[in-house]
Formats: C-alpha cells, structure tokens, sequence
C-alpha cells in the first residue's frame, strides 16, 4: 500500500498521518492486494508515471475521494453535485469559507478513482442495476454509478444535492429518484435547450442559466447557515486562479505542440479537476501539482517529446475522454493517432479555447459571466453552433479527423452524431469516424473491441496527410 | 354512429383537402405531440395545426437509423421517418415545424427535420420545471416568439379576438373528450378506450370545427347509454403510457382479445390531454402557457413530476374503478423507465397490481406481449 501511495505522489510524512483513513475508504470499497496491483500496473500503463505533477495529482483525487467519503462521519454539511460546473464558484466558496462545509462531485471521484484507477466500477453499477436504473434500458451509467453508491450505502451523507438539469432529463430524474429513494433534499438548476443557429439564443438562455444559478446560490446559503455572498465567491476563486491558470496553459502547450506531450486521458484528469469544486487543502495541493506539471510538460515540449511520434495526425475527440477508463484513448495513441483536444474544451461560434465576453455578455453580474461561459461549450450547443465549433476548431488547429466516441446511454449525445459527421465532413473534408461506447462503464465497449475500426480510421488519416502533402 | 361515420370519412378526405389548402396559399404547421405547442395559436393565426403523432409501425422508425442512433426511442425516430419516407401525406405537407423542447428525444427528432429537411424548425423553449414562475415567464416569451413567426409565415397578425375564439375551439373540444371520456366510469361503458384512442387521435388532424361538431354530436348519442353488459368478471384497468401513437394500437387490441376492458388512461403524449382548459380572458398568450405548463398534469420529464402523476393515477384508478395497472412504454424512454420501478412498488404497496411492457414497435413482440398480458389478466381475474 505504503508504495502505491508514492506513486500517487504522497510524501512519507503524509503516508503515516493519511493511512488509516484511506485504508478505511478502500475497505469500504472492497479495495483489496489485488486491486492495488492492478492499481499500479495501470498507473504505470497509463499515468505517465514519470510526470511528478501528475502523481500528485492521483494524490489529490485519492485525498478528495477520502474526505468526501467519511464526510458522512466527520458529521460535516456536504453538499453534493455534479457536472457541468454552474455550481462549482458556489461550492467552493462554501466549503473554502467553513471547514465545516464538504462540497463536490462525489461519483466524478469515484469514476477517477475506482473507475480510472482501479477498474472496479462493476459492484457498484452492478448495484444500481438491481434498483430502478436497469440492464438494458441504456440508462446512462454516469448515473448508474452515484444510484449504485447510495444503494450500497457509499455515497456521502448528503444535506443537498445540486442536480444538473442544463442537458439530460435523466439527471434529474435520477436525482429525483434518489430524492424519493433515500432521503436526499434535490434542488435543481435548469437550463432550457431551445438554442440554434443564432447567437441571439444564447443571451436568453444565459439570462435563464443566470437566475437558475442564483437560486443555487441562495439554496446552498441556507442549508450551509450562512451566506455564500459574491465576496466569498470571489475569494474562492482567488484560491483557484493558480490551478486554473496553469491548466489553461497546460491546455494551450498541447494542442499547439507536435508531437503531443501528454495522453488525453490525463489530460481530461486536469480539465475535470479544473471545473469541479474540491476541499481547500486539495485545492492547495491542485495549485502547486498543475504548476509543477506545466513545467514538466513545457520541458517535455522543448525536448521535442511525446506520446505519439512528431507528425502523427491529430484529431479532435468528442464529446469528451472518459472519466472511468483510460483504455480506448491508450489503444488510439498506441496506434499512432494524436489527441490534442476533446470537444469539451471548445467553444462557440468558431472552436475557441476561451469564451467570447461581449457586452451583452459580460454584464456586471459575476453568475452572469458563468453562465455565458457554459452556454459556449460546443457540448452543451445547439446542433448548428457545434457543427460550427468542431469546423472551426478543425480548421483552427490544422487536425485531420474527428472521432465521435459516442455515449451509448446518453440521449443527449446519442442523438446527433451522424448529423455532426455528415456536417463536419462537408464543411472541412477531414474524415469523422463515429464510434458507439460508453464513457462510465467499461464493461461492454472495450478497446480491443473497437482497435480494428480505429486502425482503419488511423490509416484514412494517414492516407489523406500524405496526399494533402 | 352517424357521427362517427362522418367523421371517418373527414379524415379520408382530410389530406386532400390539406393539399388543396396549401395550394390555395393556406401554411400547414406541424407539430409534435405531448400538449406543450399552443395549437389555439397556430389555428388562430389562420394557419391550419397538425400535431404529427404517427407511430406503432416499425419501418419509420427504422428508415430514420440511416440519420440518428438506435437509442433514441421508436416514436422520435418514426417522427423523422415518416418524413424521409414520404408516404404519410401530413407528414409532406408541414410548411413548418414546430418543435417542443420536451424530452430529448424528440428535441433531437426536431433537429432531424432541421438538419435533413428544408421545412423551418421553431424550437419552443419549455423549462422543465411545471411549477416555477420563471420557468412560466420563460415559456410565455417563447410563446410570444412563436406569435411572431406564425405571424411571419401567414402574414398576417394574430389577433386577440381569433385567439380567444380559437381558445374557446379547443376549449371546447377538450371538454368533448372529456364527456366521453368520463362515460368509460360506466360499469358498461358505451365507448372502448380504443374506439376512444382514436377519437382522440383524429382530432390531431381533423378540422377542428368538424371535430368538435362530431364530438358533440358522438357525446349526445352516448352520454346516457350503457354498452354491451361485460362479463362480471371482466378486469377494468387503467393504462398509464409516456406514448400512444396514431397507429400503435396493439396493447389495446390485445388486452381486449385477451377479455381485460381498459377504462382510462393516463398518456402523456400520442393523444390530447383533456383534463384542464385554458382559463383567463386576461394575457390570452399567457393564460395558454399557464394552463400547459401549470395547470395540467406534468409529464415525466419534468422536474419532480413523479409524485403529482402517482397522485393523479392514483385518483384515476379510483374514479374508474380499475383494479390494475398496464404501464406501456417504448424503448429507451428513460425518464418513464425511471419512474416505472418507482411507480410500481408504490402501486405494488397499494394493493394494484402492474404489467410493465415496452415495445420498440417490433411485430414480432406481439406473441410475447400477447402472453403477458393474458397471464396478467388472468391473475386480476381469479385474485
Ligand atoms: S452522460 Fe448524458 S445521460 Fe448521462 S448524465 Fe450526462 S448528459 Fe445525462
Ligand atoms: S416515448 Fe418517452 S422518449 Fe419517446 S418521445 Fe415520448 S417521452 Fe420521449
């Protein structure tokens, strides 16, 4: 254990005062030897073992995931959430200002831990799929996880759950159920979908989001009994600028580098811990990990390293790498493809990395500037604005293919590939393989599954760089 | 039934009559169903309504694999298959579509036709949330938009005076099938669900005028009738159902060969919820948003609608005294498969037993469901 530890970047002296507690997380979840083992081989296959920012950052998920587990007997208010991040400003001010405050995504954890780690994800799916979320519905298994750790009592003691209703119903329904099932309060935060072509959807939109995001804000001041007023969203977020700053520029080194310094899978580790809200001591620890991994990765790019070779071709993936298993990405880099950007970074209109902040945009109201920002992620677009955001990221930076990993269960991704492909083909000329998977449940999609296409796909992107030569 | 003969006959010629209406200059507006598109508005701005509710057949929903995934449900996917394949003439004939933004599937179904076809796409904005006075106002100010472009299309303004006519229309008609809805309490009803199913469906494209003259005319006839006397022990039960398509007959046509008598019916989409008219002489846009969003039974897909709909069907059960429940959804409906395990051990604990069937609109399902629901029956009959 003590040596698995290090390579999640503890140091000796926290090895000895963390222990108990993460032995007793781990027996919660049945973490045995030969899960450890498995463990380190994995760290080793897909963690890049000899990046030190990012073993610290294994770390950090680990301490998270710990803390937010015994949250339940530590008898803090915890608050629970999850992706997309309207609520992350709001929590971490919460639980920044109190240390009484427990606040975070507690199955995004699980999926980083259990599931991108460990590769134990199936008692827990396996659970959810006795009660009300079923083999063979397709019901998403982002949900099938935070269900299947309240049936086996592993989900935090939790005074509120803050449910995500900007994308699918599912959420919240599932929420709702969880609500009914076991006692949980739900407050949601909506967003309505009736977005197109035009920018001028987005400012109604934003002004919904807006005020949605403002009732959270008021709900998670009265069930943590003190006020999370802007100030404290402001200090908090003071907190977060390091990380966010050097994720940011972590971001920008690699897509703008060939060959691509670091995996997709890690990199979704960064950009996941940058959007969700952690306790104030991982916060802390996010700041100097991301900066020290800035500078490993700015060091790699100088020394002309990679995970691919130079001149690989590089696609953009979507809608966004898996949480849980870092397995497919490995196997489409093993095959020499290059992953510099999911569609999860990109934005509206054109594939920018930052969001556009005009006027009417910007306003003097901070939750305004969140909500505008949502709103641009090309995954949460309208079909026309992301058609639009993957061509304009395409062609911005130079990528010869787009591979659509879409999720199975997942009504509001499962509906709309084949248009992206037959748009973003048209419209850049660049080859758009669309691939059914499943982002949270590494059971049924494998990667050995799906090599033979993507090796074909590999070989079209070759094909079409060498005649584009 | 003279009515109904006339009425049978109205709908044959209804497509031609359409077709000669957009040749005339008449803009045809379809739109998809679950009763959030305020059609009072279509319909006053001179336009005609069509609700697109087609469904049940398995070869729409399998020509539209050639443009989404199989995972959305049969009934979105048949929305936008009965458009590629062209042989449904209401389908042919929409100048614009109006789409709600309900559930995801059929928000997706939406961006088929957008994508794929070159018919326009409004897409109304519904909040999901049934009882919140944002979620209202912003449901009103996409009603507004939607005035707008009707008004665009037709050329010609909407005014109050056709609104409030149009409201009392629908009004009107609403409260029809709620008459003959309400004759099913009978111990003999004069009027099967399914004869009553189709009812409601022909009023998704009938002329509204026409349906409400034959409504009427149904309702007188039946009104103080009792039908055949059933057998004692025929099962009544209700059938709650997220989707009964204009076609997608079959668990009505087996629980009738298999001698159960469904009495009601609680379906958010496929056919009109009758329960709730719009009240109000005030903001008539307004008064339609409020009874659409607020004042009538949420669908599952909004946020915390379980609880009101186990109420509701609980009461439904009691005023038809119906002993059981046949909870019918299509496949990868999530949010209805969500709410079914709920509903059902809450029925379960009430004492009403529940027969849970899917469908993907496979014909060769029938034998399966055939069996079911026969044993179903069974079981109520000698409890
Ligand atoms: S993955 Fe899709 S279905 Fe699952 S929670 Fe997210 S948006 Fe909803
Ligand atoms: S049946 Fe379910 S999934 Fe299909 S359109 Fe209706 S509510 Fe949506």
């Amino acid at each position: 254990m003590k040596k698995f530890l290090e390579l999640c970047g503890f140091e000796p002296a926290e090895i000895d005062a963390e222990l108990p507690r993460i032995q007793k997380v781990f027996d919660m979840f049945g973490i045995n030897q030969e899960d450890i083992e498995r463990g380190k081989d994995r760290i080793n296959k897909f963690w890049d073992p000899e990046l030190k920012g990012l073993a610290k950052i294994r770390g950090l998920a680990r301490r998270e995931l710990v803390d937010t587990i015994l949250a339940r007997e530590e008898n803090k208010i915890n608050v629970c959430a999850s992706l997309p991040s309207a609520t992350t400003d709001i929590l971490n001010a919460a639980s920044f200002h109190s240390d009484n405050v427990r606040a975070t995504y507690p199955d995004v954890l699980v999926l980083m831990v259990m599931g991108y780690l460990f590769d134990k994800l199936d008692p827990i799916l396996e659970a959810a799929e006795e009660h009300f979320l079923r083999p063979g519905a397709a019901q998403c298994s982002l949900l099938q996880v935070r269900l299947g750790l309240n049936v086996l009592g592993l989900y935090p003691k939790c005074d509120l759950l803050m449910s995500m209703g900007s994308l699918c119903d599912a959420l919240p329904k599932c929420d709702e159920a969880l609500g009914l099932y076991f006692n949980i309060p739900v407050h949601y935060i909506n967003c309505c979908q009736d977005r197109g072509a035009d920018w001028e959807d987005l400012y109604r939109s934003k002004d919904f989001y807006t005020n949605e995001i403002k009732k959270a804000q008021k709900k998670v001041s009265e069930v943590v009994g003190f006020e999370v007023d802007n100030d404290k969203v402001n200090e908090a977020r003071r907190i977060r600028r390091d990380a966010a700053i050097y994720a940011n520029n972590i971001f920008d080194l690699v897509v703008n580098s060939d060959p691509v310094p670091m995996s997709a899978a890690c990199l979704q580790y960064i950009r996941i811990f940058r959007a969700m809200p952690v306790g104030r001591k991982t916060q802390d620890g996010l700041n100097e990990a991301n900066k020290l991994l800035f500078e490993e990765i700015q060091e790699r790019v100088n020394r002309g390293v990679g995970v691919v070779e130079k001149g690989a071709p590089r696609i953009l993936y979507a809608p966004l790498v898996s949480l849980a298993d870092p397995s497919i990405t490995n196997m489409i880099e093993e095959l020499g493809i290059a992953i510099p950007l999911s569609e999860d970074s990109i934005l509206v209109p054109d594939g920018e990395l930052r969001p556009q902040m005009d006027e009417r945009g910007r306003g003097e109201d901070p939750w305004e500037k969140v909500a505008y920002a949502l709103i641009q992620r090309s995954i949460e677009a309208s079909v026309p604005m992301r058609i639009r955001a993957i061509t304009g990221a395409v062609k911005r930076y130079h990528l010869d293919g787009v591979l659509n990993l879409f999720h199975y269960s997942c009504r509001y991704f499962a509906g709309d590939p084949l248009i992206l492909k037959d748009a973003v083909e048209k419209a850049t000329g660049v080859p758009v393989m669309v691939l059914e998977g499943d982002m949270y449940d590494p059971r049924f999609y494998t990667a050995e599954q799906l090599r033979t296409r993507v090796e074909a796909f590999g070989e079209m992107l070759r094909a079409a760089k060498v005649a584009h030569k | 039934m003279q009515a109904l003969k006339e009425l049978t006959s109205h709908m044959r010629e209804r497509p031609i009559q359409l077709r000669q209406m957009k040749e005339a200059g008449t803009k045809i507006v379809g739109y998809f169903v679950g009763d959030y598109v305020p059609e009072e508005m279509i319909y006053a701005s001179g336009a005609v309504p069509l609700c697109l509710c087609h469904g049940g057949d398995p070869m729409p929903a399998n020509v539209a694999l050639s443009a989404t995934t199989r995972f959305l449900c049969p009934f979105s996917r048949a929305q936008y298959g009965e458009r590629l394949l062209g042989e449904q003439a209401y389908y042919k004939l929409v100048d614009m579509l109006v789409d709600p933004i309900t559930c995801q599937h059929l928000r997706r179904a939406g961006d088929l036709w957008d994508y794929y076809t070159d018919v326009p796409v409004f897409r109304l904005g519904i909040p999901h949330e049934y009882n919140g006075e944002d979620a209202l106002n912003y449901y009103v100010e996409a009603s507004r938009r939607l005035k707008t472009s009707l008004e665009e299309l037709t050329g010609k303004p909407i005014t109050d005076e056709a609104l409030r006519e149009a409201i009392d229309l629908y009004n009107r008609m609403r409260s029809l099938l709620k008459g003959i809805s309400l004759t099913k309490q009978k111990p003999n009803p004069p009027i099967t669900e399914l004869e009553f199913i189709k009812l409601n469906h022909a009023s998704m494209y009938a002329d509204p005028v026409f349906m409400v003259e034959a409504l009427e005319s149904i309702y007188q006839e039946i009104k103080d009738k009792d039908g055949e006397a059933a057998a004692p022990d025929v099962p009544r039960l209700l059938l709650v159902s997220p989707n009964i398509a204009y076609g997608d007959y079959k668990i009505l046509e087996l629980v009738n060969e298999a001698e159960g008598m469904i009495v009601a019916e609680e379906i958010c989409e496929g056919v009109r919820f009758y329960w709730e008219n719009v009240k109000g002489d005030g903001d008539l846009v307004e008064a339609i948003a409020r009874r659409n969003l607020k004042e009538r039974l949420p669908c599952a897909f909004m946020r915390d609608s379980t609880m009101p709909r186990l109420d509701f069907i609980s009461g439904l059960l009691k005023q038809f005294n119906a002993v059981g429940v046949i909870w019918y959804q299509l496949l990868y409906c999530d949010t209805y498969d969500i709410e079914s395990f709920f509903f059902t051990k809450e029925m379960q604990r009430m004492g009403i037993p529940v027969l849970k069937l899917e469908s993907d609109y496979d014909i060769l399902d029938r034998g399966t469901l055939r069996t079911r629901i026969e044993t179903f029956i069974e079981t109520i009959r000698v409890r």
